[in-house]
């Protein structure tokens, strides 16, 4: 008499297991959705860090974790959990402590549609890239709110900038993004991939990507453009309140912001999960890896820009955003629009 | 539907995280509040009464140009949606493209320097 080795458990725990290794959960759970997210957010300040430290002839993260100091972050972050989360005297209470919860919920929503090969996805939806503008347009309130919320001087000008800031490039974020929509005829990050199987968007629209390029860095709060958290001269900005987890939050909002945008300048400007084909690797496994490399390359532009290029100021950063980027834009959508006529005269 | 499945987990899951970080620091912290910690941040000196001024922005001529420019972006994207339904009989609306950059590129080339002290 064969002895069952393994016993079927009982219902309730069998439903648990089956809704535990089912698609839905296992995608929103771990790849593309929010242990992936998490790890991503780690990951990327310790890449920066070993990579600005490679750049200043330094070492980096060396000690904690045996393969480059990659626990660092991890410690760090633990490091932040155990102190002691102190509000301000006059802070708005209600309002500091839950918006940077806010903050950091809207950018890993951003993951929700982004698209990482044909069946990584979490949503998929006709209308993805408006849900994701969408998204992004909404991110950067919780932030502002934060920055007033603190109560101090410091944070109230690190606010003041970064709203400005946000205003001056939001509009050539989605002029540059009504670019490629035209040219792919498609508001689904799919078929905007599907539409660069052939030629990336990049080669016939660089002054798009020139355009999304600055707008995205200044969208992050990147070097050249982070004059609102100006290390130096406002103390970390809008941050400077902030204890604790409430600190680790923000940053890592930010960083997850970071990634969103650049996966989905992946996605819109460098062809998605297009690449010359691996053999003996499944399209499953060879789509993201390509998706992956060229959102490293990306990546590694925009956080070398932080040791290459001094802050600008921001009245520039303004000037940068609202009398060149736009025109530039709008450039690029009728050379877009004039494209089927040069192409039927040549 | 699965994926409106892994949408409802996902945005479930994303709002657990922050709320589990919270509770870890609640839990692994000490908690001593005294006035000194609570004192805003001023580079060591005592705050003087600042917190909730007016602040001096010359915010007029960003306000416009912002409204001026959103309204364009929504006519743009409308336009847009045009050239994507009939791709090769939207001239007139090419037209209107060419005479928006073109302007706006005369604009930012004769525009003096906005004030701005922040």
């Amino acid at each position: 008499m064969a002895q069952q080795l393994f016993p079927t458990p009982p219902p309730p725990i069998d439903d648990l297991i089956r809704f535990i290794t089912s698609e839905p959960f296992v995608k929103a759970s771990i790849f593309p959705g929010a242990a992936f997210v998490a790890i991503l957010g780690i990951l990327t300040v310790w890449y920066e860090r070993k990579l600005l430290a490679r750049i200043m002839l330094r070492i980096g993260p060396f000690h904690v974790g045996k393969y480059g100091g990659w626990l660092q972050v991890i410690a760090d972050a633990v490091k932040f959990l155990s102190k002691e989360y102190i509000v301000p005297a006059y802070a708005r209470k209600k309002t500091f402590v839950t918006m940077p919860m806010a903050a950091l919920i809207a950018g890993a929503l951003l993951f929700a549609v982004i698209p990482f090969g044909e069946r990584w996805v979490i949503y998929r939806s006709d209308f993805s890239v408006l849900i994701f503008f969408l998204l992004l347009a909404v991110s950067p309130i919780p932030l502002i709110l934060a920055g007033w919320a603190s109560g101090s001087k410091y944070s109230f000008i690190g606010m003041l900038r970064f709203a400005f800031q946000v205003f001056a490039y939001e509009i050539p974020l989605f002029l540059s993004l009504t670019g490629v929509i035209l040219m792919a005829r498609s508001f689904d990050f799919y078929g905007i991939v599907e539409a660069q199987a052939n030629l990336p968007f990049i080669i016939p629209q660089i002054l798009g990507f020139i355009v999304w390029f600055i707008a995205l860095i200044s969208e992050a709060e990147r070097i050249p453009f982070d004059m609102p958290t100006a290390e130096q001269e406002l103390v970390q900005g809008w941050q400077v309140e902030y204890p604790a987890s409430g600190f680790l939050m923000i940053q890592l909002a930010l960083y997850t912001k970071l990634d969103a945008l650049v996966f989905a300048t992946t996605n819109l400007y460098l062809g998605g999960w297009y690449g010359p084909p691996i053999p003996g690797l499944p399209d499953d496994i060879a789509q993201p890896f390509w998706f992956f490399l060229k959102s490293l390359l990306l990546l590694t532009v925009i956080l070398l820009l932080r040791g290459v290029y001094p802050r600008v100021t921001i009245k520039k950063i303004l000037d940068i955003g609202w009398r060149f980027l736009i025109p530039v834009a709008l450039v690029n959508i009728l050379i877009v629009a004039l494209m089927p006529y040069l192409a039927a005269i040549l | 539907m699965s994926e409106i499945d892994s949408l409802l987990y996902y945005i479930v899951l994303s709002a657990i995280l922050p709320l589990l970080l919270i509770i870890a620091n609640l839990l692994l912290s000490p908690r001593k509040t005294t006035r000194r910690k609570t004192l805003p941040f001023e580079s060591g000196q005592v705050p003087f009464e600042w917190r909730r001024a007016s602040f001096p922005v010359e915010y007029f001529p960003y306000a416009i140009i912002y409204v001026a420019y959103a309204v364009i972006a929504i006519l743009i994207f409308l336009t847009s949606m045009t050239i994507m339904e009939r791709p090769d009989g939207s001239l007139n609306i090419i037209i209107l493209l060419a005479v928006l950059s073109a302007s706006s590129v005369y604009l930012s080339l004769s525009l003096g320097d906005l004030s701005q002290r922040l």
